[in-house]
């Protein structure tokens, strides 16, 4: 009789609600689903979520595991401790903000990413098996030294929200552009944490040009901050422009505000300059919404063709290309109508399902590699 | 949703036949068209665009600004210029001790603005003298852009050179890119002959004509492109137009980058103006700025390329220099 493998994945923050921590628990389920004996430990668990993770300074006393994977998104205290088991460790990178983007904002954030990009260079030596969840993470690894017979990419395993909750259910949108009487024709949204690689200043400068094109738009900023000097710039910024009425940030919401947002927008913009993939673009394909992004880091691939990408790829990002993109889609409906129908096909592909069949090709050969 | 949509028929079934491949690069390359026509017809946009870039010097750190070292400077200056507004009171002895904080707090903050001041005009002098000297160095090795729009553009590679080159390309298993390919009609001759091939150019109107006519063609600059590319993955690189002008350190390491580009049995090939059929302003102002084929054959012969020059006939081009990597 063959014993069940053992599988212990490992990661800084385990929350219901971001990224990492919904692929974390997507993980979990599917490795259980393929027979295998799962656990998850943190350095710190959410309390929506303590039934499914544990403290990892407690993984040391219990009985060893066959398999570690390590979600790696920030540097961590758990990453050293994981390098130092001597089980088989598989990394599954979701890529870290280069430190360079926090410096002028938040030094103390800066210094742990840059500790993050120190630990990823030792944990990409020390790895048996990595797991990008995209092209461009998996370039970073290479160029790493890792070999591309140790790197596979399969995508980040999310609660695809179009398909989860039901439609027109939201409050969101009825928020912003109902009871509130900054009421404006079209509406721009964005969401991610309010962080400076992610460029929300950016965003208003879109809008500034957005709306010197005569257009009556307004800027929906969803996601929780990350600096708070960098929320008070952007909205000193937006003020400084006379664009304060125009600029909404509506920092952290509710699963049924972000619904109703999406349900809301006209525009999904991204001016981002680093993603390691880029949920939120997928949820607005979902949706139904089209997008227009800045073509950087990992977010030309995720959108696969399916959003309007200008810029980008070593060229410069400019505002007003950004604009007259984001002025293009409002006015011409069959390239609305184009990307719309594109982007329910790529959000299918990301969705839950396929990236489940991914992942599970993935996981399989290194299950079968532990001895019975 | 906007005016201008609503007024708009809804898309019909045949509106979407425009969801093939070409889609998404049609659109890109229509709005930076459309981009660059209102940027050169439209004032506002460019004010609009200065503006975001002074209040965000107001708003951000230094560090955030980027390297705007004028806008920096501006926001230092207005920094140190402290408005002191201490209350002052009404009950008697009240109204002098809070005048006497308001002149002790006036005192401190100008020796320390003063202070202040003295250092930024310090680094303002640095920079200033950095500033020179670089425009120093730019123009002894010669990269004035201003040199750029005083010449005749360099024409991309016409049809003709796609007809010559198709028999040297065809048994390319990669893709072969076209480097300022203009309106592409070189590698619409190439695509004729059969060789998977594609250009990029930073004119994104020229482009957005060629792929009207069907080309494969996408907007970009050609050099940053290239140099992105992951080593040894094209069949061939065709470098033409103003990718073969440029100071000679410029030109060789354009070189560099297409041979990396490309892999072995790949090619790269340089369509080169003809130096001796340039007007006498233009030769006068082009010294230094370009290669004729023989020596962008040597220099590719000292790369390990083995080397073949194809005479052309064309007025204005010299001998095509085709390469071989080993």
């Amino acid at each position: 009789m063959t014993r069940r493998p053992v599988v212990h994945q490992f990661t800084a923050v385990l929350a219901g609600r971001d990224a990492v921590g919904q692929h974390t628990l997507a993980v979990d389920d599917l490795l259980r689903e393929m027979g295998a004996d799962t656990e998850i430990f943190a350095a710190h668990v959410h309390p929506e979520v303590r039934d499914r993770g544990r403290d990892f300074r407690d993984h040391a006393s219990g009985p060893a595991p066959d398999l570690i994977i390590y979600q790696a998104s920030t540097g961590s205290p758990v990453a050293d401790y994981v390098m130092a088991r001597p089980e088989t460790l598989v990394l599954n990178y979701h890529n870290m903000t280069p430190a360079e983007f926090f410096d002028p904002w938040e030094p103390a954030v800066a210094a742990e990413l840059d500790h993050g990009r120190r630990q990823l260079a030792r944990l990409a030596r020390r790895a048996d098996h990595a797991i990008a969840v995209s092209r461009y993470n998996a370039d970073e690894l290479l160029a790493l030294g890792m070999t591309p017979s140790s790197v596979s990419v399969s995508p980040v395993l999310f609660v695809p929200l179009w398909e989860s909750v039901d439609r027109g259910g939201g409050v969101g949108g009825e928020k912003v552009w109902g009871s509130d009487p900054r009421t404006f024709s079209v509406m721009l949204l964005f969401v991610g944490r309010l962080s400076p690689n992610k460029c929300q200043q950016d965003l208003v400068g879109v809008l500034a040009g957005v709306v010197a094109l005569g257009v009556d738009a307004g800027l929906v900023l969803v996601g929780g901050v990350s600096s708070s000097g960098f929320v008070d710039a952007v909205v000193g910024l937006a003020e400084g422009l006379g664009l304060g009425d125009r600029v909404v940030v509506a920092g952290s919401v509710s699963e049924a505000e972000l619904v109703g947002f999406y349900e809301a927008a006209d525009v999904f913009v991204s001016v981002s300059e680093h993603e390691g993939f880029c949920v939120p673009v997928v949820e607005a394909l979902g949706f139904g919404v089209p997008v227009v992004a800045f073509g950087a880091a990992a977010v030309p691939e995720t959108l696969g063709g399916a959003g309007l990408v200008v810029g980008g790829d070593g060229g410069e990002k400019s505002l007003g290309v950004v604009a007259e993109a984001v002025v293009r889609v409002l006015s011409d409906p069959v390239v609305r109508e184009g990307l719309v129908v594109r982007g329910r096909v790529r959000a299918r592909e990301l969705g839950l399902v396929a990236s489940r069949v991914s992942m599970r090709a993935v996981l399989q050969p290194l299950l079968d590699g532990i001895d019975p | 949703m906007s005016d201008s949509e609503s007024d708009s028929p809804p898309p019909t079934p045949a509106d979407h036949a425009d969801l093939d491949d070409h889609f998404a690069a049609r659109i890109q390359a229509e709005v930076m068209a459309a981009a660059e026509r209102r940027r050169r017809e439209d004032v506002r946009l460019a004010r609009v665009e200065r503006e975001i870039e002074r209040v965000w010097a107001d708003v951000a750190p230094p560090g955030a600004v980027g390297s705007r070292e004028e806008l920096l400077l501006d926001r230092v200056d207005r920094l140190s210029l402290i408005d002191v507004d201490a209350p002052i009171g009404e009950r008697p002895g009240i109204r002098q001790v809070k005048g006497a904080i308001r002149k002790g707090t006036y005192w401190y903050l100008r020796y320390m603005s003063d202070q202040l001041n003295a250092l930024h005009n310090v680094h303002a002098r640095l920079l200033r003298r950095m500033d020179e000297r670089l425009a120093g160095l730019e123009a002894a090795v010669g990269l004035d852009a201003r040199i750029e729009t005083l010449v005749a553009a360099a024409a991309p590679p016409g049809a003709a050179i796609g007809r010559l080159l198709a028999p040297r390309l065809a048994g390319a298993d990669r893709p072969v890119v076209v480097a300022d390919c203009g309106r592409g009609e070189c590698v619409a001759a190439l695509q004729a002959a059969g060789v998977a091939c594609f250009g990029v150019d930073v004119d994104a109107e020229a482009v957005l004509r060629g792929i009207d006519d069907g080309v494969d063609l996408r907007v970009g600059d050609a050099a940053v492109e290239l140099a992105a590319v992951e080593a040894g993955t094209l069949g061939a690189v065709v470098l033409g137009g103003r990718l073969q002008r440029g100071t000679l350190s410029t030109l060789l390491a354009r070189l560099d980058v297409a041979v990396a580009a490309v892999a072995p049995g790949g090619a790269v090939v340089v369509v080169p103006e003809d130096t001796a059929a340039r007007t006498g302003i233009d030769a006068e102002l082009l010294v230094g700025r370009s290669m004729s084929s023989g020596a962008w054959a040597r220099a590719m012969t000292a790369a390990g390329l083995d080397v073949e020059l194809v005479d052309t006939g064309e007025h204005g081009v010299d001998a095509i220099v085709v390469a071989r990597r080993p």
